[in-house]
């Protein structure tokens, strides 16, 4: 059992402390070893916290840019370790919430709109507007970008779910921020009096 | 995305953390230095000669809380140090000359000499204790030289080279002390 615990961290604690105090004084070569030291422990704590390694790794690297960004206010008399993990806890609980109102809006999508047309009918009309335009931009993408962005389960045909199963997450999560990105451009170039709708069905 | 790249992408994000980091840090100091050396410089006899100097000291204290190690550490507590000669080369703008039946002297350039020697004796206790002491002495007397001077320099090269002269003979003095002390490694 004490093999074990002593197993849990790369380095001692007190060896993670002195990396820790160097990359507060100002030690650039100190960042490597010090991430390194910590990285085990604190994507093992954000896997306990939120039980989905994607969702883990974000966690663990968001808190620890957090912590290398706060490193001067580092106290060198307390432990780093338990410092790395007070930012994961935080950031874990950041991302739990995130999903939940990920989830919420997904289950309800209604909802908000609906609360406001009852508010200002002036304001549910334009929304029913752009509801529609980011329909048609949406039935104008290719399937294999609408089963990403996972707004159409009929586009999901058997070849489009391998391809997609065949690309790592990484690669995934990039081209959905492509395809988001392209939305969002050929959405505002409809939405603004300036441009035409033809340029921006273009750009899909 | 390969393991190596993943590797380099969170490496990279982590460098320019720890730069966000250290310029926060260096930016808070500046500003802190700014404040201080900008009282002074609405006291100075020449606005022309302090305000350049004070912007140099403000980015001395900026690169060196950048930098970090003994010499960032402290990057103020060496200004504030500048500021004994400072003063000193206020007061006795205000105090006026010296007149004996020869003729009339400034005091600016003894009183700089004073504050000097002061900051020196100060700095030596502050640096002497240190990690690398030579780094830091020269990174503090480089800091006090700057501040010192944006008063010192009332009457010319002089008061600034009396301030010069009264840091490096204290320092002298107090190195020579601590070796016959044993107090200096």
């Amino acid at each position: 059992m004490l093999e074990e615990r002593t197993t849990l961290f790369p380095l001692p604690q007190d060896d993670i402390d002195t990396l820790f105090t160097r990359v507060k004084e100002g030690d650039r070569a100190a960042v490597g070893p010090a991430f390194e030291a910590l990285w085990p422990v604190v994507r093992r704590y954000c896997l306990k916290l939120l039980g989905d390694e994607s969702d883990s790794d974000d966690a663990a690297q968001a808190s620890l840019i957090k912590m290398f960004e706060q490193a001067p206010d580092y106290d060198p008399r307390r432990s780093a370790v338990a410092w790395a993990l007070t930012f994961s806890y935080f950031e874990c609980l950041t991302l739990r919430k995130t999903r939940k109102r990920q989830a919420a809006r997904e289950a309800d999508p209604d909802a908000l709109s609906r609360q406001a047309s009852f508010a200002d009918p002036e304001r549910a009309l334009s929304e029913a507007e752009v509801r529609r335009i980011a329909s048609d931009l949406l039935a104008e993408l290719p399937p294999g970008d609408r089963a990403l962005l996972g707004v159409d389960e009929t586009s999901r045909c058997a070849n489009v779910e391998r391809a997609l199963e065949s690309l790592a997450p990484s690669l995934k999560r990039k081209r959905k921020q492509r395809v988001l990105d392209r939305l969002r451009r050929a959405f505002r170039e409809i939405i603004s009096p300036a441009t035409t709708p033809s340029r921006a069905e273009g750009e899909l | 995305m390969t393991s190596s790249s993943a590797a380099l992408t969170k490496s990279a994000l982590l460098q320019a953390a720890f730069v966000r980091g250290r310029l926060r840090l260096a930016t808070t100091s500046a500003l802190g230095a700014l404040l201080v050396v900008g009282v002074f410089v609405t006291f100075a006899e020449s606005f022309r000669i302090a305000a350049p100097l004070s912007v140099v000291a403000v980015v001395e204290v900026f690169a060196l809380t950048y930098l970090g190690g003994v010499s960032g550490r402290q990057a103020l507590p060496a200004l504030l140090l500048g500021v004994l000669p400072l003063s000193a080369a206020l007061l006795a703008g205000v105090m006026g000359h010296a007149c004996t039946p020869s003729g009339c002297v400034s005091l600016c350039a003894p009183f700089c000499a004073v504050g000097g020697t002061l900051a020196g004796l100060l700095l030596c206790r502050m640096t002497l204790a240190s990690s690398r002491p030579r780094t830091a002495w020269l990174s503090g007397a480089l800091l006090i030289v700057t501040t010192g001077s944006i008063g010192c320099a009332c009457v010319g090269t002089a008061g600034v080279m009396g301030m010069s002269a009264g840091l490096l003979m204290s320092s002298a003095l107090w190195l020579v002390q601590s070796r016959i002390l044993g107090g200096f490694r």
